[in-house]
């Protein structure tokens, strides 16, 4: 273990980012007499679920968290749960031009579906069960037009939440029947024949039964790209036309009638492939991959009289996905469906005021299938089918040891019917040490267990195997945090933490038949510092953010893959109150990250919103964004299925869009 | 509870009675229930009170939308009555409006700053419940004496 390293000076190019955009915000708010724009979500806003399995505020959470309202959602034209991600401190995302990966603290792997991130809907599993796949980009399960909130919980939550939450936990809120509070549509146009439209209705029908319901649909025909790499005759001179687009379907709806809930989640997306990965022929319009998530569940929370709380839900889940792979005239079809019953409660008892929590679930995954095959001439490479279960117990308590010293304790033991057993505790001491003045040490455990495409997935012999004896990834994290109140509406947040990482599963060719096999390869560590300011001043509210980070691998030897050392962030909204309208800035920079032979360099990108809300009447809103402002050339690092080592991102786009409440 | 928080609560307790002017009240709770004048209920019991106050139950009797309405948070008379009426301290009853809110189900009674505050409020509402001082208590409001 390295000692933490020494405050590095702030990158140039975002120094003269940050001036750039104190002086157009200040420009903003000279204009502005008194805040404009929605009201702020007040209390509710202030609260996190997901760190405790209860609400509480962030000063009190036992960990890192971020919140990001709808309000900020809309301000700086988000577009989708990635992007809303990137806002984060310490967290940035990359894009194949297939799926959003999601980087926290400077682990992940490129390609790795964030699988180790739990992505939860309302409390409720999102990853897939056969992949462990979490789905941030248009792939996601969940439209923005249905979020209320997104809750970031950086650090373990395995003690509450079992695998996946390895280096966080992202909890999506859903907006509530009030939040709509009748009908809404909204439709968007953007650049590259980008189209998209949303409907939505919420409504309290009688005392106690709330209805909301939302759908939304998006086109794009996406970019014409050029990749160097195929840069020849054979393969169109590396360019691919029309082979960007993406289509997604969304729709979800919850009913709540006093201690029920029932709700229904569809999302589906379909993505042409324009990079030519896993070897496919470039330029094949063929290529591509279609991904669904559906979700019911039933949910029962009840309070009693002395104010103890059970909260039970049964669920189903199915996650699937296919692909087709063109290898000259021959397509490859792959394929996974995966379906999962989940039950699952809890139980939080006041003791004195010490609160103590316990819970388990039990979750089977009767559906566990993946093939592969081609089409013409037809052969089947695999057609493995499984099922697998897993149950787990945890408690955990909150304890009031003196007037301003809180200690979170717990753990949960998860058993499955693959591999064995795993056991994860987590402790925080949460002090107030002034009043707006929080310190906070977190240790925590958490593991992700080896999935069924780790453990099954093969090819018949042809160039991979099944793998046996796959043991959990484990990851053990220290953290220090502290929290001071720099003015009645901003909060400044310094963390300092340590992440070490160990069996991650990765790809080996096995020398005793030079077949490709899953095994439990390496490990890592990551050390870093984050600091943020967020809030409000007069009438401007946003977050800035820092984070330095210094993260090793043993597969490397050094910088993991898309790593960067610098991650810096700025976005700030101030009212424009000639125009009714809020203006946004979002400036981000990310250092530069090693790509598989060479390096990634590092950008600043900015994307500037404004939202008008015309008439006092808040029924019409109208929103343009300009996404990479200043036009910057920059590259996502890929993943080992692809040949180029980075992917171009979009330069320059637009989109406007309007939206009308009735 | 650790006994130096037992300790705070008494003391708490103890000094808000003690600093009331002395009356019969006095003796039994530093805090009397008010309703609107033209409300029907003649006496109320800790639990019932307990029930509107926790927004648990959200109607009278006779169907008339309760609007519970608290004095602010801290203050030594609110504190008695978490204690005395709600049964909890008032962590844990802000812990359960947290959740309350999160979920959307509901929010806390609003807060009047003062005895004077909660009876003007109540005398306005026709459905409203209050707290204040046996003392504070004048003819636009109604008192309800409090049964176990």
């Amino acid at each position: 273990m390295r000692a933490p390293p020494a405050w590095p000076a702030c990158p140039r190019p975002f120094r003269a980012a940050i001036v750039t955009a104190l002086l157009a915000i200040s420009a903003g708010a000279a204009s502005a007499q008194k805040p404009a724009g929605a009201a702020p979500g007040g209390y509710a806003d202030s609260l996190v679920f997901a760190a405790s399995r209860y609400a509480q505020t962030l000063g009190e959470a036992p960990a890192s968290v971020s919140v990001i309202t709808r309000e900020e959602i809309l301000q700086h034209g988000y577009r989708t749960l990635g992007e809303v991600l990137g806002s984060a401190r310490g967290i940035f995302t990359s894009y194949d031009r297939n799926y959003t990966y999601a980087t926290v603290r400077g682990l992940s792997r490129p390609g790795d579906f964030n699988t180790r991130i739990l992505l939860m809907v309302d409390g409720h599993r999102l990853n897939g069960a056969l992949d462990d796949s979490g789905l941030l980009g248009t792939e996601g399960a969940v439209d923005l037009d249905a979020i209320e909130r997104v809750e970031v919980i950086r650090g373990p939550g395995s003690s509450l939440y079992g695998t996946n939450a390895f280096y966080g936990v992202v909890n999506i809120v859903t907006r509530r029947a009030g939040s709509l509070a009748g009908y809404e549509g909204s439709a968007e146009a953007g650049t590259f024949g980008t189209y998209r439209g949303s409907l939505g209705f919420g409504q309290r029908l009688a005392a106690g039964v709330d209805v909301m319901a939302s759908a939304s649909i998006l086109r794009a025909a996406g970019p014409d790209l050029y990749f160097p790499e195929f840069d020849a005759p054979a393969t169109n001179g590396g360019r691919a036309i029309g082979l960007d687009g993406d289509r997604a379907e969304h729709v979800l709806g919850t009913v709540q009638a006093g201690d029920f809930r029932l709700g229904a989640l569809y999302g589906s997306r379909r993505k042409a492939l324009p990079t030519a990965s896993f070897g496919t022929t470039f330029g094949d319009p063929r290529a591509f991959t279609r991904d669904s998530r559906t979700l019911l569940s039933l949910d029962y929370e009840h309070a009693f009289e002395d104010l103890s709380r059970v909260w039970t839900s049964l669920s189903y889940t199915a996650a699937r996905y296919s692909g087709g792979y063109p290898y000259d005239s021959v397509l490859l079809r792959d394929y996974s469906r995966a379906e999962t019953w989940t039950l699952e409660g809890q139980y939080l008892r006041f003791v004195g005021e010490h609160k103590v929590t316990v819970g388990g679930e039990a979750r089977w995954n009767p559906t566990l299938e993946q093939g592969a095959y081609d089409v013409q001439p037809p052969f089947t490479y695999l057609a493995d089918a499984r099922s697998s279960s897993v149950w787990a117990a945890f408690v955990q308590g909150e304890f009031h040891l003196a007037r301003r010293a809180t200690l979170f304790a717990g753990v949960r033991h998860d058993q499955y019917s693959t591999f064995g057993g795993s056991t994860n505790p987590r402790a925080a001491l949460v002090l107030q040490v002034a009043a707006g003045s929080t310190v906070r040490v977190v240790y925590g455990r958490a593991f992700r267990a080896p999935s069924a495409y780790e453990l099954y997935y093969n090819d018949g012999g042809v160039t991979q195997k099944a793998a046996s004896g796959l043991q959990p990834e484990g990851v053990q994290t220290l953290e220090l945090a502290a929290d001071h109140a720099l003015g009645p509406q901003l909060r400044g947040t310094l963390s300092l933490y340590q992440i070490w990482v160990k069996d991650l599963v990765g790809l080996v060719t096995d020398p005793a038949d030079s077949l490709l096999v899953y095994r439990n390869l390496s490990r890592a560590r990551s050390t870093g510092v984050e600091v943020e300011v967020g809030g409000r001043v007069g009438p401007i509210s946003g977050r800035v953010s820092y984070a330095y980070q210094h993260a090793w691998d043993s597969e490397q030897g050094g910088t993991p893959l898309n790593s960067p050392q610098h991650v810096a962030k700025l976005g700030l909204s101030a009212p424009l109150d000639a125009l009714r309208a809020t203006v946004s800035l979002d400036i981000r920079y990310l250092g530069a990250r090693p790509s598989r032979t060479g390096v990634a360099g590092s950008y600043t990108l900015a994307n500037l919103t404004l939202l008008v809300r015309p008439f006092a009447w808040k029924g019409l809103e109208i929103s343009g964004s300009v996404y990479n402002l200043w036009d910057t050339r920059y590259g996502d690092v890929g993943g080992e299925e692809l040949v180029q080592e980075i992917i171009p991102q979009d330069g320059r786009t637009f989109r406007v869009g309007a939206r009308v409440r009735l | 509870m650790s006994p130096a928080r037992t300790l705070a609560w008494a003391a708490i307790v103890l000094a808000a009675v003690a600093l009331r002017p002395g009356d019969a009240t006095a003796q039994t709770a530093p805090y009397v229930i008010v309703v609107h004048r033209e409300n029907q209920v003649s006496t109320i019991s800790r639990a019932d009170a307990a029930a509107f106050f926790l927004k648990r139950v959200g109607r009278w009797p006779g169907g008339t939308e309760a609007r519970p309405v608290n004095q602010l948070r801290g203050s030594p008379i609110a504190v008695a009555f978490s204690a005395g009426v709600l049964h909890q301290a008032p962590s844990v009853v802000e812990a359960y409006w947290q959740q309350q809110i999160f979920s959307g189900r509901a929010t806390p009674p609003p807060e009047r700053a003062g005895d004077a505050a909660v009876v003007e409020y109540v005398a306005a509402n026709p459905g409203a419940i209050g707290y204040v001082s046996a003392g504070a208590v004048t003819a636009a409001v109604k008192v309800l004496p409090l049964t176990p």
